[in-house]
């Protein structure tokens, strides 16, 4: 019988990142989920760990590698922020920024290795698109477009090694099912999108 | 897998026949869709594609419309209505652009542009009555960031891409869906029209392109077929309705950075 994929999930406990946890595991994949939260629904394993911290997330990715092999890594990892562009404390900009862009980065150099010996691996990176919120999402959005840039080089670089880097930028409000099933089709079924933002509607599509 | 709703569906592929479509044919077939494929000219190799795939034919050049619409009609016979149109026929030549004959440089915009343009026009009545239906355009990266030796081709596909987007705009209300591919390069017969273009042979031609891609290979039809696939189900068209996706196996050198 074919062994189970498995799939990473960052920001498990999240909206986004549970309706993909939800779709893989119907689908019988293997599911380990990552973050802040005690607890996470629809996981065959769990870890809690703060994605802006690399030895922590590198640490799992060993642990998760000496039993399977990571075949997709999904980074549905952000933070709610209060308050607009004008107002916003630095702080918590760097803690989104970390948590967005950083963990994207921490997931990648951990899990891109163990990828790059097999030639194979998918790793989409959730960069919602906010334009058509109404509402100050500026830094939201800002966090958000850095993984545009980061997907397409860190995708270019590797994707001769037949790992494909996608950002998806759905409309906000996302419909969920939707994306879940994108990335279901980019981890499953796609094997030459690489390198790309890929924009897809949203609940209320504005085309 | 499969995808349960694409089961039935009935499917018309212009340029069904070869390339691409071929593969796409082979996919809706396998999804155990309902096929038909256009190409230009009935042979033995259509009636292959035909026998593998349980697919009926409409054949016709689309650079006339009267026979693109045709071609539609026809299409939408075998079955009372059309589910899924993917445009995909395309007509390609290579030359300098001041040394470019015009007949053949329309020729391209005939085939590419227009010609589907009336294929969608017949299909989308048709569409609105039966309560919606998704349309899949092939652009080509030539559209997208051009490409030397290829401007009409490179119009034409473009101009299909902004199609596609006003078409999804238009027809929304009528549950009219519209996604447009835009492939790299793709190791099909049309590659011999740039071998033919560089006085290179074909292994030479794939060589070539494969340097400037990141992955550092062309594409196999199937990944495109896939993509359509994924497109004609009810959520990867409610999803990228008015939207492209690039299948290019990564930035080409040439790609703009803001692409």
């Amino acid at each position: 019988m074919e062994k189970n994929k498995t799939i990473l999930i960052s920001g498990c406990a999240g909206k986004v990142g549970g309706a993909v946890a939800e779709l893989f595991s119907q689908r019988g994949w293997d599911v380990v989920g990552l973050d802040l939260s005690p607890e996470a629904e629809n996981t065959d394993s769990y870890y809690q760990c703060d994605m802006k911290d690399f030895e922590s997330v590198k640490q799992i990715i060993e642990t998760i590698e000496e039993s399977k092999a990571i075949d997709a890594v999904f980074h549905g990892a952000g933070m709610t922020f209060e308050g607009g562009f004008e107002d916003t404390n630095m702080e918590d900009w760097e803690e989104l920024l970390r948590t967005v862009l950083g963990g994207a980065a921490n997931l990648c150099r951990a899990a891109a290795s163990y990828m790059i010996q097999r030639k194979q691996g998918k790793i989409i990176l959730l960069a919602p698109d906010y334009r058509w919120v109404k509402g100050d999402c500026i830094m939201e959005a800002s966090a958000a477009g850095t993984l545009h840039g980061f997907a397409k080089s860190f995708g270019a670089e590797v994707a001769k090694d037949n790992i494909l880097v996608n950002a998806l930028a759905p409309n906000v409000p996302i419909d969920r099912s939707a994306l879940a099933e994108t990335v279901f089709y980019l981890a499953e079924q796609d094997s030459y999108t690489a390198a790309q933002v890929i924009s897809m509607g949203g609940v209320k599509d504005e085309i | 897998m499969r995808y349960k709703d694409l089961k039935d569906k009935i499917v018309f592929i212009t340029g069904g026949t070869q390339g691409i479509g071929e593969a796409m044919a082979v996919k809706f077939a396998r999804e155990k869709a309902r096929v038909i494929i256009n190409g230009r000219k009935n042979n033995e190799k259509v009636q292959g594609v035909a026998e593998r795939t349980g697919a009926k034919t409409a054949m016709g050049d689309l650079q006339e419309i009267k026979t693109a619409e045709e071609v539609t009609k026809q299409a939408q016979q075998y079955y009372g209505k059309l589910d899924v149109l993917v445009c995909n026929a395309a007509g390609m030549s290579m030359s300098p652009f001041l040394e470019s004959e015009e007949d053949t440089w329309w020729r391209q915009i005939k085939i590419n542009l227009t010609g589907h343009m009336a294929c969608i026009r017949s299909a989308i009545p048709d569409m609105k009555r039966n309560g919606g239906g998704t349309i899949i355009l092939i652009s080509s990266f030539f559209g997208s960031i051009g490409w030397t030796n290829a401007t009409g081709y490179g119009a034409s596909k473009s101009g299909i891409l902004t199609m596609g987007q006003y078409l999804a705009r238009t027809y929304a209300e009528d549950n009219i869906r519209v996604c447009t591919i835009i492939p790299g390069v793709i190791d099909t017969p049309q590659l011999n029209v740039d071998a033919n273009d560089l006085g290179i042979s074909l292994d030479e031609v794939r060589e070539m392109y494969a340097k400037d891609i990141a992955m550092e290979r062309i594409a196999r039809p199937s990944e495109i077929a896939a993509m359509a696939a994924f497109l004609a189900t009810e959520t990867g068209s409610r999803a990228f309705s008015g939207r492209h996706v690039i299948v290019s196996g990564g930035e080409y050198r040439s790609t703009p950075y803001y692409l």
